[in-house]
């Protein structure tokens, strides 16, 4: 009986073949080269000849190319005696549980590191082991007997009832098994498993096991010597599977039911099995346990396990020198005294296959790698930075393996190593297995083999790169370009163009105190008590809103709003408003922000001051009308972080907002400002507008439940002036109307630009009475939005002699930090059209849209008919009365468009003159004084009109503030069956017969599309805009948050060499810089090099579309010429067989292509010379197929010059003086 | 290299034994002589009992595929002609690889209609024939994209599909009585070769290709009667190996990567899931992975 120092002395410097690969093939050397002291030596195909795992040899016996080369035992075995190999160890997989090998090795004088042949065959055969079982009261999984044809498969299955499993009986590694759940798929399945099993076993018998459905999977690991010795180590749950495939070991069973007991009847049974055939080696006993704790014996493997790691660590031994040593004769060193556990062991496989889709694998570079260390860690990998990883053999790329003295400190550390786990470049499981860890129902133990099908939210998690990774590749993006193309503003600018100055503004350091001036936040009754109590005029900041959705196109960032938010909540205000409008949407569709955490960061940067959001009655924030659970959901999240909601309605039907009332009513922290639009016409005058008010007021009453006195006291009544058409005395009027009925009722005046009555209107409502007022900072002030807040204060202040209260030092200090950020969006998002346009007070269009539509005409070719258009909105507008704002402003804008552009496609600019002339001559005209003509001619008005229109006509949008228009329009509009359009017109609110949404099926919806569950907020935006959600999600996941990226640099990148500094969400800081901007390659791509950090990287950009083929990139043949010879079609060419020079004959094969799976042979059509070949393959040879088009050119032809008189053969050259072939004289 | 054949001679001939053509056919049967300059086919065409098509059959030759082109080109290989050897010198596969062809198995090329109803039509309808041809004589085989039948993972058989001008040729080789040995596993080829005869099937080849030939007729009749393409291409699927398993893609151009082979697409091309999506190729070959 040799010990194990007599071994390491036998053994010392004697060389060891590790036949297999990867994973197994390092682990093994590494047991080889330590207290053994013997030689590694490893297999290795070409594909693996340098992969990083070969390191641990010191000697490769090389295969060659054949990938399957590992599994050919008597070609390993003839190099092994070359090399003078002492003995093989098989590891797991391959050959390690073919019968032969031990017999072959052992006929070749090699010791085999494992059992003997009989050893394998009595074991491993998984139905010789049910028999041995059975005969030794050990239970077994019911099943037939043995291996069994179809019929008795079939009577087996009847029997036991079904579920049942088809499983080979050479097989092993949970592979080869087939599940039946009907009986009418049991034949094809066993002629299929029978097929698979003889391909892969080389053994096509099968035998059939009842399906145990409620069951964990837990097995034990012995070890035997020669001598009869047996030690059993504690058990291996393996029962987190997929598919029959093991995806987390654990050591012992975190099982709640495992019990002391049931360790010690599974030890025995093991030892048992081991015992009665006298086996030695190591060997691995699987059950399977239910919950009542019966036990069924599955199999025994006969080798050593992928899991075996988590043994070794348990108990803090190595397995494999104790196989090593025994197969060389030692005396098994393990005992009950000298062997216990001390630790808790987990191992996760990490696979390079994709979870997330089926576990689809993957090949090719590995990009990154970084591996998890630290105390508690095992890795055992064959990967490393910059390998290849091979398609041709399993996933597997590292096992990791955390281990501890108690279970909860154990889980912690594998979720640490997790997190710190980077293989880049591949799809790996790594993300799958930190779900697996952080699982409530894993980490409570108590979960059975079907733990992973019935929990796909396993599969939902953000397979994401780290940020600044993703922020890098966003950077190059908009770098190879010179442009940000994700911003939407087109190709404004380009790679060679100018640069801003680097975005580095100064910031004036904030007071430690807190602001002077406080508003009551979170109270309605006391905020509107102190507004109205104050004696003052108040001021609403809309420099983040309104100002910038009119003027900066709504670009302007979250990142910069961070920047002047902190500045603007210690001015004193009223409110910032900071969301709503087209903001929200844009925000959304061109800055990939989140509007709702936008607004949740505003309260962190700007704590003090109130937050104020607009909205539109029917459609709230979306894009179509929203149904009452859907309004509510939005309201809902509105009221969170906005304490004044503004509420507007283009036809100022009253009851489309009443249902956002409620819900914001409701709210005793927020207030509700129902806004009336204004526009100043006949019709609409003061009296007009009390009704409004008197209707507004009413609603609220009704909905609160108050009186209309008490009433009025508890909401903000807003008046909106979108294009800045109401002169200062109409507006003074009206608010003192306003204040002499409702005394009580607070007064929000929003007026904007255009006209360049801003100061002085504003001045007149704040002295009738208005409570508050809407203004922006000077710098960003500009022609579409509010006016400037310190020179209306001072015009209210001096000029009307009201008081105000701003603390006008830190309004100047945000000013100078403004100043600064400006220039950026004036450079990139300036409207096209500008300046102070005083006839809006007659065309009307408002502040936001005027530069957009007129640009959009431009754009179109018809800038020489605007002023006609503008023509045409006069007077439209006192033909269909409502008011130009969202989206009444659009509407009559392409009225305009569309009525003059089709007049002038039907007559050029006569008949757009004639056009105009009829509206004159008709707009607020009365009937009776219209003469026949004019009343027939007045027709063509609304002929062009868009369903919008059309809708809005029918009442769809809601009741028409001053009723419907004549009907006229109808007939103008819809033609001669215009009385059937009229009967269906309605003046209800268009809210009322909307349909519920239903949430929850557009909740999975997102969800499947984005493979993850989606936040509140994600499903929020996704109901309100469908598309630019899911583009903004998708954005997010792949390039990080934008607003990261300082301001120049989002809109015109990085140049080469300079160095930009940006921290990541987590605060964390970065650099990167540009090595190189590739040049555009054929296919249209250009490669950016760069460093991020210490890491160099390399990122392709899509910035042309890819250079076609056929007309254009490649020759195409002219089929009038008989010496062109072309691709029949398009394909493969495999093989080219003449070069230039060749003589051909007729009907010789020239060249032939593969079209999917055919071979197509092209002949000569002539007896000629080859003077040109423009593509060539030679499959046979190197394995590449040369791509052809369909009528390319492939060859060109030549008369063959002359023939030599003697021997006949061509003379290829007219210069030639003797044959070349015969010599004779030409 | 096309062969520019010349008929010679014809002769009718009597009853006689031939060791591998069965006595039904030989009732009846005239040769003919054809040659160049580097070889000479005595061709005998045979009275073929139970069809109306013309069969030929030759000891020995260099491929059938060359030969079926022959005797095209000399107007004796009207459509459904078929050709059998009993030995091949330069069998020909895929991309002019040598099929070795001991006596004892099947090697015939037989002259197709060229229906253009997409263009995978001759392959696929030819691997679906001997797939089902081979059901009828009791043996399962699954189809390895695009060419190989395989009967229990081994290779037994292979299709090449030529075309030239408008005339569509398939030859067909299937292991009967031997296979290639074992040293073929030493380069490349995935697979190890196999022969029906290991498994104690026992099928002469003529009668192999007669069933063949019948289904091949059969299918084709199917597809010009109106049948969906789509039902020919689901037969296929059923019957093809690697379904839903792991398995190596080897590209036209590019690297080759991992995939799970997922089915047939409708024009005949192949169905993987890689990591990047779902994706079609149209040509390019499968290679197993090793476990």
């Amino acid at each position: 009986m040799k010990t194990f120092e007599d071994i390491c002395k036998e053994i010392k410097g004697k060389k060891i073949l590790v036949a297999n690969r990867g994973i197994a093939a390092r682990r093994i050397s590494r047991t080889i080269r330590e207290l053994l002291n013997a030689t590694p030596v490893m297999t290795v195909t070409d594909v693996d000849k340098t992969a990083p795992f070969t390191a641990g040899a010191k000697e490769l016996v090389l295969l060659g190319q054949n990938p399957r080369a590992y599994l050919d035992i008597d070609r390993i075995i003839e190099f092994a005696k070359k090399q003078g190999i002492a003995a093989i160890h098989p590891g797991w997989g391959f050959a390690s549980e073919d019968s032969s090998f031990p017999d072959k090795c052992e006929k070749a004088g090699i010791l085999f590191i494992g059992p003997t042949t009989d050893g394998m065959e009595l074991l491993g055969n998984k139905v010789k082991v049910r028999d041995l079982a059975r005969s030794l009261d050990i239970p077994v999984v019911p099943g037939s007997i043995g291996a069994v044809d179809v019929e008795t498969a079939r009577q087996v299955a009847i029997d036991m009832g079904l579920p049942v499993m088809l499983k080979a009986e050479g097989g092993g590694g949970g592979r080869g098994i087939y599940e039946v759940h009907d009986l009418e798929q049991l034949e094809s399945a066993f002629s299929k498993a029978s097929a698979l099993a003889h391909a892969s076993f080389g053994n096509p018998r099968l035998f059939v096991e009842k399906l145990l459905t409620s069951v964990r999977h837990i097995e034990i690991q012995t070890v035997a010597d020669r001598y009869g010795n047996v030690f059993a180590f504690d058990e291996r749950d393996c029962t987190v599977q997929r598919n029959h495939q093991k995806l987390v070991e654990i050591t012992p069973s975190p099982w709640p039911k495992m019990t002391e007991e049931l360790r010690t009847r599974l030890k025995d049974y093991s030892k048992k099995l081991v015992k009665a055939v006298g086996y030695y080696s190591l060997a691995t006993v699987e059950f399977l346990v239910d919950d009542d704790l019966n036990v069924y014996l599955i199999e025994v493997n006969t080798r050593l396990q992928v899991e075996h790691g988590i043994t070794e660590s348990r108990y803090g031994i190595d397995l494999v020198e104790e196989q090593i040593a025994i197969a060389f004769g030692a005396e098994l060193r393990f005992n009950e005294e000298n062997t216990r556990p001390i630790a808790h062991a987990i191992q996760v496989r990490i696979n390079c296959e994709d979870p997330r889709h089926g576990f689809t694998p993957n090949s090719g570079l590995i990009t990154r790698y970084l591996s998890p260390g630290g105390p508690g860690i095992r890795v055992d990998s064959c990967i490393s930075g910059g390998h290849e990883f091979p398609p041709y053999y399993d996933s597997a790329a590292a096992l990791l393996i955390a281990y501890g003295r108690e279970w909860n400190k154990t889980l912690a550390t594998m979720e640490r190593a997790l997190n710190e786990y980077v293989i880049g470049g591949l799809k790996t499981t790594i993300p799958f297995h930190l779900r697996i860890i952080k699982n409530r129902i894993f980490r409570s133990g108590d979960y059975n083999t079907r733990f992973v099908s019935v929990t796909p939210e396993l599969m939902y998690y953000k397979d994401l790169d780290p940020e600044a990774l993703r922020l890098s590749r966003l950077t190059a993006e908009i770098s190879a370009r010179g442009f940000n193309p994700f911003v939407q503003l087109g190709e404004y600018r380009g790679l060679s163009d100018k640069r801003m100055p680097e975005f580095a503004p100064v910031l004036p350091s904030l007071p430690k105190t807190s602001a002077d001036i406080i508003y009551p936040r979170k109270d309605r009754k006391a905020l509107l008590d102190y507004v109205r109590d104050s004696g003052r005029i108040h001021f609403t900041d809309t420099t983040p809103r309104d100002i910038t959705q009119s003027n900066s196109g709504n670009r302007f960032r979250l990142a910069e709003d961070i920047i002047v938010g902190p500045y603007l909540d210690r001015c004193g205000f009223f409110s910032i408003e900071n969301g709503g409008g087209a903001h929200f949407h844009v925000a959304l569709m061109a800055n990939m922000t989140y509007p709702f955490n936008e607004a949740r960061i505003w309260d962190q940067i700007a704590p003090t001051t109130l937050k104020q959001i607009l909205v539109r009655s029917t459609n709230l924030l979306g894009y179509k009308p929203q149904p009452k659970n859907l309004m509510q959901l939005t309201g809902e999240m509105i009221c969170e972080h906005h304490d004044i909601v503004r509420c507007f309605d283009f036809l100022n039907h009253v009851e489309n907002m009443a249902p956002l009332a409620e819900v914001v009513m409701a709210a005793k922290g927020n207030v509700f400002e129902p806004a009336i639009s204004l526009s100043w016409a006949k019709g609409f005058d003061v009296p007009h507008y009390m009704n409004v008010v008197d209707e507004i007021v009413a609603m609220i009453a009704r909905i609160s439940g108050l009186s209309v006195k008490k009433a009025q006291k508890d909401f903000i009544l807003g008046l909106k002036d979108m294009a800045g058409v109401c002169p200062p005395r109409f507006i003074s009027s009206l608010v003192a109307a306003i204040r002499e009925k409702y005394p009580e009722l607070v007064i929000h005046y929003h007026r904007h630009f255009t006209d360049g009555l801003f100061t002085p209107a504003v001045g007149a409502a704040a002295k009738a009475g208005a409570h508050i007022v809407d203004t922006a900072i000077g710098s960003s002030v500009r022609w579409y939005g509010q006016g400037e807040v310190l020179s209306t204060a001072a015009y209210i202040e001096e000029e009307m002699g009201l008081k105000t209260a701003l603390n006008k030092d830190m309004i100047r200090t945000c000013n100078f930090v403004l100043k600064q950020i400006m220039p950026y969006y004036d450079r990139y998002t300036a409207p096209y059209f500008q300046g102070i346009d005083h006839d809006v007070i007659s065309h009307g269009m408002p502040g936001g849209a005027t530069s957009s539509s007129q640009e959009g005409a431009m754009k179109q070719g018809y800038i020489r008919l605007l002023p006609y258009m503008l023509r045409f909105l006069a007077g439209t507008r006192q033909i269909v009365r409502y008011h130009d704002v969202t989206p009444g402003s659009q509407i009559t804008w392409n009225t305009a468009f569309l009525a003059v552009t089709g007049a002038f496609k039907r007559g050029g600019e006569d008949e757009v003159a004639h056009l105009l002339w009829v509206m004159e001559s008709v707009a607020g005209v009365p009937d009776n004084r219209l003469s026949d003509d004019l009343k027939k001619e007045r027709l063509i008005l609304y002929k062009e009109s868009n369903d919008a229109f059309r809708n809005l006509l029918l009442g769809k949008f809601g009741k028409m503030p001053l009723g419907f228009p004549p009907d006229w329009v109808y007939e103008s509009t819809f033609g001669p069956d215009y009385r059937k359009h009229m009967a269906q017109r309605t003046e209800d609110s268009p809210l009322i017969a909307l349909e519920k949404i239903d949430i929850q099926s557009e909740t999975e919806s997102l969800t499947a599309q984005i493979e993850r569950t989606p936040t509140r907020e994600e499903l929020a935006l996704y109901l309100n805009h469908p598309g630019d959600a899911l583009k903004t999600i998708i954005f997010r996941h792949n390039f990080g948050n934008p607003n990261r990226l300082p301001l120049d640099v989002w809109f015109e990148g990085l140049t080469v060499g300079r160095e930009m500094n940006f921290c990541d969400t987590d605060g964390k800081p970065h650099k990167m810089s540009i090595i190189d901007i590739g040049p555009v390659d054929p296919q249209g791509v250009s490669n950016v090099r760069y460093h991020l950090d210490d890491e160099t990287f390399n990122h392709p950009v899509q910035v042309a579309e890819p250079v076609r083929g056929g007309v254009g990139g490649t020759e195409m043949a002219d089929k009038s010429n008989p010496c062109h010879v072309a691709s029949p079609s398009t394909g493969d060419l495999w093989v080219m067989y003449v070069k230039p020079g060749d003589t051909v004959v007729k009907g010789e094969e020239l060249f032939n292509i593969t079209i999917m799976k055919q071979e197509k042979a092209v002949i000569s059509p002539m007896d000629g010379i080859v003077e040109r070949v423009l593509k060539t393959a030679d499959y046979k040879h190197d394995k590449h197929m040369t791509p052809v088009r369909e009528g390319e050119l492939l060859i060109v032809l030549g008369p063959i010059p002359k023939r030599c008189g003697k021997c006949h053969s061509p003379i290829k050259d007219e210069s030639f003086k003797f044959c070349p072939a015969c010599g004779a004289g030409l | 290299m096309m062969d520019n054949h010349s008929v010679t001679k014809k002769t009718k001939g009597q009853s006689l034994s031939h060791k591998s053509i069965p006595p039904a056919f030989l009732s009846s049967w005239t040769t003919l002589t054809l040659s160049n300059d580097q070889e000479t086919h005595t061709v005998r065409k045979l009275d073929n009992p139970h069809t109306d098509h013309v069969l030929f059959h030759v000891d020995t030759c260099l491929s059938t595929m060359n030969l079926a082109w022959s005797l095209f080109e000399t107007d004796h290989f009207p459509l459904w002609s078929s050709v059998l050897s009993d030995h091949q010198y330069q069998g020909r596969g895929q991309f002019n690889r040598l099929w070795i062809s001991e006596p004892g198995n099947l090697y015939v090329t037989v002259r197709l209609p060229d229906l253009t109803k997409g263009q995978a039509t001759a392959p696929l309808m030819t691997a679906l024939a001997v797939n089902q041809a081979l059901g009828r004589l009791g043996i399962d085989s699954e189809f390895k994209w695009p060419n190989d039948i395989l009967v229990h993972r081994k290779k037994i058989g292979g299709i090449l599909v030529e075309q030239r001008t408008g005339t569509v040729m398939a030859g067909i080789g299937v292991n009967l009585a031997s296979a290639p040995s074992m040293s073929a596993m030493r380069d490349t080829s995935p697979l190890s070769p196999g022969f029906l005869g290991e498994w104690g099937f026992s099928l002469s080849p003529f009668d192999l290709w007669l069933t063949i030939l019948d289904e091949l007729l059969s299918l084709f009749a199917q597809l010009s009667d109106g049948m969906e393409w789509s039902v020919f291409i689901t037969a296929l699927e059923k019957a093809m190996a690697f379904k839903d398993e792991k398995i190596v893609f080897i590209p036209p151009q590019g690297p080759e990567f991992s995939a799970v082979l997922t089915g047939l697409s409708p024009e005949g091309g192949i169905c993987l899931q890689t990591v990047d999506g779902e994706k079609t190729f149209l040509s390019g070959s499968i290679l197993p992975v090793v476990h």
